[in-house]
């Protein structure tokens, strides 16, 4: 199969109740409220008109800020969510008329781990998914070993699943979802809660072993850019319910190549300062963060290098201390931020 | 077809996880077993202390002591009981929302999740039978098995559908829904566990209670397994079994429909997962 991933308009929408206003929770409110039957629904569209196709063995990485839609596209995808519109096929069955199919076909790691017993060991918990998964049962130990291997948790099989550190419940996750050896894989941020070993560990586990000898088909969502980056053959980033940007890395990362981002160091920072930086000719865009308690870190993209002795300029003429400057090529974290940016304009 | 058939080898998984779990709880479990026989002679005990206020209400029952009436009211309701509450612990978000994920059907995790209950009510029914026969003069030699089984089975049909409902509106709500307590609750009352349901007419002469005894399917259980342990048949109680097939049709169907329709709402809302 060409495409064993492939979205077709689909759409989800919400229906969520509005939480009452501070002013309205005094009782007597509230019951006129109730009265006169007030619209307190409001409608969010988490995914918006999505197609995307993905590739047999490819590790197609979703990127996008918090609420942007990610886990309710997987979540869809896995039938837990019914779409409002449009439609998916996962290895070649449609979610909304065949979801058993389509379940039997993948493996998820959900953002949220559930569905553990916590004074069943890991051995036991895997085993009785295996169950589940209707592998056979002269199948199932050596399928269930050779899993805890993966993820290395063999040493760990007969501790109860509660006695875990939440990094070890994840690579329990991942075991889980690759049981049944499904030919695509859906994982809403398996890194998440990983020390850096592990997460590199599991990095490799999923490009290499999965994609790369397996020829598993990986939809993957994360927060982490150096990972997208690392491993993602193509890249989709998602805002507000859409898709704003689809490619391989380098791709997404030349969106924003023609500008360059100066990082600025600055100490006795000042509102009249950001305010001053964002006025000048030639800069895209301001984000401040602050990474300690004496000092500023301003990323400023720019159109062209010749602005930055301006914002110098403008630092220290707002009474701000440059404490280091530099120019660097825009990571895929400027990028993300970028587009979102946009996006949201 | 292969062997094991799927969703009995997912049943399976379902009570074995269900038996390690509880039998992790060592001190718990050992209790667990000493209680089935501290309740068996509890209502033994009970039963020969009221046997003469009882004695009018047993003619019907072949003039049974009040001890095997208890015995048989007690053990009824633990498996009608088990099959009205374990539904709704499907309802628990983070246990479905997995589940789901895997091609178990709903019925197969509906029926393996209530499996390992079903056994502890098995084991609770022997204790139950032993205690009896042993201490209490409980007769076994004229009782209809045939008839037994049939009634219990229809019986949990028809608190499934109560189950399901309540599983249903939990899923929708998040909340404990007390309308089943309630019918299950009330059913102690009016219903036939420790006293005949004609006996209710002595503190309600308006028979308000009595009438509404006989639309709950737990009052026809009792009712029909009491009279199994004198022997009838099946065909000696049409009326009341066709009485208690209805009520089981009505409540198994609006259950299992609105249980359905709770499912995709939540699906729609995405609030599968909420707690």
């Amino acid at each position: 199969m060409d495409y064993p991933v492939e979205l077709q308009g689909l759409t989800k929408r919400f229906t969520v109740k509005k939480p009452l206003p501070e002013g309205e929770l005094g009782l007597l409110k509230f019951m006129g409220r109730l009265l006169r039957k007030p619209k307190t629904m409001e409608t969010i569209l988490a995914v918006n008109d999505v197609s995307f196709k993905i590739r047999e063995g490819e590790l197609f990485g979703l990127l996008g800020p918090n609420g942007a839609g990610k886990t309710t596209m997987i979540k869809t995808l896995c039938t837990l969510l019914w779409p409002n519109a449009g439609t998916a096929l996962v290895n070649g069955y449609d979610i909304r008329r065949e979801p058993k199919r389509v379940r039997a076909s993948i493996g998820t790691v959900l953002d949220i781990q559930m569905g553990w017993y916590g004074r069943l060991s890991c051995r036991q918990n895997l085993l009785f998914y295996a169950q589940l998964y209707n592998i056979p049962p002269s199948k199932i130990r050596e399928r269930t070993e050779s899993m805890l291997k993966l993820v290395g948790l063999t040493e760990k099989a007969d501790e109860w699943q509660q006695k875990l550190s939440s990094g070890m419940k994840r690579k329990l996750d991942v075991a889980r979802a690759l049981l049944p050896d499904p030919p695509v894989l859906l994982l809403d941020e398996p890194t998440l809660g990983l020390d850096v070993e592990s997460s590199r560990e599991l990095r490799h586990v999923i490009k290499h072993e999965l994609c790369g000898n397996q020829r598993k088909t990986v939809l993957l969502t994360t927060h982490n850019m150096d990972e997208a980056e690392q491993i993602c053959d193509r890249l989709a980033v998602m805002h507000k319910g859409k898709i704003i940007a689809i490619g391989e890395t380098g791709y997404i990362k030349s969106l924003v190549k023609s500008s360059e981002v100066v990082t600025c160091e600055v100490r006795r920072m000042s509102p009249q300062i950001l305010a001053s930086i964002e006025k000048l000719d030639g800069v895209v865009s301001v984000a401040s963060s602050q990474p300690n308690p004496e000092a500023h870190q301003l990323k400023i993209q720019v159109k062209e290098r010749g602005v930055v002795p301006k914002i110098s300029e403008a630092i220290v003429e707002g009474g701000g201390l440059l404490h280091a400057i530099r120019v660097e090529e825009p990571s895929l974290e400027d990028t993300l931020i970028k587009l979102t940016s946009e996006g949201s304009k | 077809m292969s062997w094991p058939p799927r969703s009995v080898y997912s049943m399976y998984a379902f009570f074995r996880r269900d038996a390690v779990n509880v039998s992790s709880y060592k001190l718990n479990f050992i209790f667990s077993i000493a209680d089935m026989f501290l309740w068996a002679l509890t209502m033994g005990t009970l039963g020969k202390i009221t046997q003469s206020a009882q004695a009018p209400y047993m003619q019907q029952y072949g003039n049974m002591s009040a001890a095997t009436f208890m015995l048989i009211g007690m053990m009824c309701n633990m498996f009608l009981q088990q099959s009205q509450g374990a539904p709704q612990w499907i309802a628990n978000p983070g246990n479905i929302e997995r589940i789901l994920l895997t091609p178990c059907s709903i019925p197969t995790f509906i029926l393996g999740t209530m499996s390992w209950q079903y056994f502890w009510s098995s084991l609770n029914i022997i204790v139950f039978i032993f205690i009896g026969t042993l201490l209490f003069g409980m007769d076994l030699s004229v009782i209809n098995w045939s008839t037994f089984i049939i009634v219990l089975l229809i019986g949990i049909l028809a608190m499934w559908g109560l189950g399901i409902t309540a599983a249903g509106i939990q899923l929708v709500t998040k909340q404990w829904n007390p309308i089943t307590w309630f019918l299950m609750a009330f059913s102690w009352l009016v219903s036939g566990v420790f006293y005949s349901p004609e006996a209710l007419l002595t503190v309600d002469s308006s028979g308000t209670l009595y009438a509404f005894a006989w639309y709950l399917p737990q009052t026809y259980v009792y009712h029909m397994i009491r009279l199994s342990f004198i022997g009838k048949t099946v065909l000696d109680m049409l009326p009341t079994l066709a009485n208690l097939l209805i009520l089981a049709a009505v409540f198994f169907g609006l259950g299992w429909l609105t249980f359905k329709l709770c499912m995709r709402r939540c699906q729609l809302e995405g609030s599968l997962g909420w707690v």
